[in-house]
């Protein structure tokens, strides 16, 4: 015979588990801060990751999403904390950017940026190194604790663009004296449309 | 006074545009980060969770209230995406209202709003984790009820069987 009550501890220790799974997965989760100019690739890259089907769409002021897990390769499962899809216009880099990376959880911030409008497009080239600038002076110190990705999008539309990219990333170190966060970032150069680079940069990451 | 403000990024290759009133601001303007600020700062007002596939905000309660809206025009940018706007529309009485205002302000800067887009019921659709908890307390609770009527049924019943023996045991003929 069932002892009376029964039910109630059965929703008793139903509680407690979603409780504890909620908290469990709340206290490994990572933060994961994907930002960059217009159309770079960002939301692209977050849909893949989320395993959700990319919109063509542009991205107002920032997007929430839910708390997400990806699985690499190797087996590792990655726990993502809820964020923020940023958009990417400027204006966002007052409003967003240092509340974004100045936060005390371990995580990755990920930069993404045309190689194609990078050596096209003059504004844009002085955009993408402003934003970089403005990050390394928020993240300089964070640096040795969580792990920046610059990840340079739309290699497809670039001939030669593993020299190209190379030469980028030196300017950007030896004329832009961005050394400190380019010495310790993980470079990838990627084409954002295809899945196995996409792929490829997930098993790449690290956080 | 701000009746509206409106923002859309119309195209990947210049910048974004904000609108005061109807009147463009432009972004070396001092005035445009503020403006623009007022179109985020939404994490305390109260979200609208009626199945529309635009983000709404309302601030105000009662009469005349406030609305920040957020979504995608059916216009395409040069990427064949679709162009996100963030919109603020002071002083409306209902979604209704608002909706109306701010298909009149888009349209006369040639955008247009998909009317499916923006449902105008304001009342809320419960989140999968409240719809969730909600489910394991009302379970909980009708397994509770059912529970005590099994039980009590059938300690009634055992009562019954145990007076229906003892009444056999003392009357059966095999006694005597």
């Amino acid at each position: 015979m069932l002892p009376f009550g029964y039910p109630i501890y059965l929703l008793f220790a139903v509680l407690v588990t979603i409780i504890g799974a909620w908290h469990k997965l709340s206290k490994d989760a990572k933060e994961l801060i994907v930002l960059g100019p217009l159309a770079s690739g960002k939301t692209l890259w977050l849909c893949f990751l989320r395993n959700v089907e990319y919109k063509n769409a542009g991205t107002f002021d920032r997007e929430s999403f839910p708390p997400f897990t990806f699985k690499k390769k190797n087996g590792d499962s990655i726990k993502i904390k809820s964020g923020y899809d940023y958009g990417g216009q400027e204006e966002n880099i007052k409003l967003y950017y240092e509340q974004a990376i100045c936060t005390s959880t371990p995580k990755a911030v990920m930069f993404f940026f045309s190689i194609y409008d990078y050596l096209n497009n003059d504004s844009y080239k002085r955009d993408v190194i402003a934003r970089l600038g403005f990050i390394e002076n928020k993240f300089r110190s964070q640096l040795d604790n969580d792990n920046f990705y610059l990840v340079i999008s739309y290699a497809d539309k670039v001939s030669d663009y593993k020299n190209k990219a190379k030469e980028i990333t030196n300017e950007l170190k030896q004329t832009h004296k961005l050394t400190d966060l380019l010495s310790k970032a993980n470079i990838m150069v990627i084409n954002a449309t295809n899945k196995s680079d996409l792929e490829n940069l997930k098993n790449k990451m690290n956080i | 006074m701000i009746n509206n403000i409106l923002w859309v990024q119309d195209s990947i290759n210049a910048d974004t545009k904000l609108f005061l009133n109807g009147t463009l601001i432009s972004h070396s303007d001092e005035r445009f980060q503020r403006l623009y600020s007022v179109l985020c700062a939404t994490d305390s007002d109260r979200k609208i969770q009626n199945g529309s596939k635009c983000e709404i905000f309302i601030q105000g309660k009662g009469g005349q209230k406030s609305y920040i809206i957020k979504g995608r025009y059916s216009n395409l940018d040069e990427n064949g995406r679709r162009i996100p706007f963030m919109a603020y529309i002071n002083n409306m009485m209902s979604l209704q209202q608002a909706k109306d205002e701010l298909m009149s302000i888009s349209s006369k800067h040639n955008f247009e709003i998909v009317s499916d887009d923006i449902s105008v019921s304001e009342k809320k659709k419960m989140n999968l984790l409240i719809t969730l908890l909600m489910t394991i307390i009302i379970g909980g609770a009708i397994g509770y009820l059912v529970y005590t009527c099994v039980a009590s049924a059938t300690n009634k019943t055992r009562e019954a069987t145990i007076e229906t023996i003892d009444s056999i045991s003392f009357d059966s003929p095999n006694t005597k």
